[in-house]
């Protein structure tokens, strides 16, 4: 239940629609493709093939990205390739993205885990996850080259999908805190102020009649990921800022404290 | 040259026309110039680009459209607060009743997506241009500039208009609680608020 459904089309003409599921957050990478577990042989062939295709879209992009490159790229036959991925293409790329978003969360929380308190959780979501977005160069090429193959995961009806699946990762470090449904809003308000900074970085924005107008490329829509979008400083000083004050409204009026820290 | 703003503005709305009619990829350049009553070649000359360069024009005259109009709808709100209310209220109404943006999103996203995205920093940039004077009027807490607080302002407004996620928009109370806590908490004096 609730999967987002992406439809990733083919280079020639779009007649491979392919259905990209972003798997529950509950669930490991891959485990919702496939009814018996794979074998230990086919698991690493599993493995390879996904940094090989990988690998490929941050060379080519994903509509450019054939199941031969990817055999190629693994140094795989297609008849291997396809014992671990009966599905080919499409489960690989389905894969791909539920790796990608399981390595995400993995490298989010083992930075969470290591915060003292609410200010230095909110920040770390802000800095962490701002980092792992920018340097991720597959990303990077899909936003730049392909936008409309990921900016519909991202906006809105895609967008509010991210919010649910990001709360959902962050209530385990929100609720001790915030209690359910404040942790809820508080993830996604911060993950808002995430992806606002990461796709229209500070120095972009430009207040007055001459707001400057998007990037293009190729006469396409596109992204370019500035390096740093939320450094440190900026991301404590929203937090302190406007976020715990603003959490601290939230709780009183459920009437629920936050426990921990206290705004200064 | 008043001639010539005349025409574009008529073939960005004959193309919308046809966009609302057909849809971005069989809006047709011929239905464009017809629906403005000017020629292909005119067409061209307006947009050299052609139907790419058109479209692109479309989309950002009807996003700004919809923010000009929002912003008139709430411009007399009496306060801060009933203004950011009001607007994220009517801006939840407008996206969810626009027949057209409804109909693109749910038939071409992967056309109109990238496309209205990449507009999200024009946008911010607009939406804290109409905040800043506001707040340049407003008492500010302590150490926040009227820019700042602009930009933090439309920044959550474009976003919580694109996808309201667990707030109900349609709901004034929801608003209000949001209003006061995610926008305006950090940026008015605490004593301030609490009344």
């Amino acid at each position: 239940m609730g999967t987002a459904l992406v439809d990733l089309g083919h280079a020639d003409g779009g007649s491979v629609a392919t259905a990209l599921e972003v798997h529950d957050p509950d669930l490991g990478p891959g485990t919702a493709a496939t009814g018996s577990p794979p074998s230990p042989q086919a698991s690493g062939s599993r493995a390879r093939v996904i940094a090989a295709a990988l690998r490929c879209i941050s060379r080519f992009g994903v509509t450019k990205t054939t199941i031969d490159d990817i055999a190629r790229e693994a140094g795989l036959s297609r008849a291997t390739l396809y014992r671990a991925f009966p599905g080919g293409r499409d489960e690989v790329l389905g894969a791909v993205v539920d790796s990608e978003v399981a390595r995400y969360f993995a490298g989010l929380s083992a930075r969470l885990d290591e915060a003292d308190d609410l200010e230095d959780l909110l920040v770390f979501v802000l800095t962490v996850s701002a980092d792992q977005l920018v340097r991720h160069e597959a990303l990077r090429f899909v936003l730049a080259y392909e936008p409309e193959v990921v900016v519909p995961l991202i906006a809105f009806h895609g967008f509010d999908r991210v919010l649910e699946v990001t709360s959902s990762r962050l209530r385990p470090y929100l609720q001790p805190a915030l209690g359910e449904t404040q942790a809820r809003r508080v993830a996604e308000w911060l993950t808002r102020l995430l992806v606002s900074h990461v796709l229209c970085p500070p120095d972009s924005v430009e207040h007055g009649a001459h707001a400057s107008s998007a990037e293009h490329v190729r006469g396409h829509a596109s992204f370019a990921l500035h390096p740093e979008p939320v450094d440190e400083e900026r991301a404590r000083r929203l937090v302190r800022q406007f976020v715990l004050p603003g959490v601290h409204v939230l709780t009183a009026a459920e009437g629920t404290r936050p426990t921990g820290d206290t705004p200064n | 040259m008043r001639v010539q703003t005349d025409v574009r503005t008529r073939l960005l709305e004959g193309a919308y026309d046809c966009i609302a009619e057909k849809g971005l990829a069989a809006m047709s350049l011929e239905d464009a110039a017809r629906a403005a009553g000017v020629s292909r070649a005119t067409l061209y000359r307006y947009f050299p680009g052609g139907r790419d360069e058109l479209v692109e024009a479309v989309i950002t005259y009807q996003t700004l459209r919809f923010f000009q109009a929002l912003a008139e709808a709430v411009a007399a709100a009496p306060d801060l607060e009933t203004l950011l209310v009001d607007g994220l209220y009517e801006a939840h109404r407008a996206i969810e009743q626009h027949a057209v943006l409804q109909r693109l999103l749910e038939t071409e996203p992967e056309r109109l997506l990238p496309q209205l995205s990449t507009e999200s920093i024009r946008l911010t940039g607009l939406i804290a241009s109409f905040f800043e004077p506001r707040l340049a009027g407003h008492e500010l807490a302590e150490g926040v500039t009227p820019s700042e607080a602009a930009e933090y302002v439309a920044r959550l407004t474009l976003s919580f208009i694109g996808s309201p996620g667990t707030w109900d928009l349609a709901d004034r109370k929801q608003v209000r609680e949001l209003v006061r806590s995610e926008f305006l908490a950090g940026l008015v004096p605490a004593d301030g608020r609490s009344s």
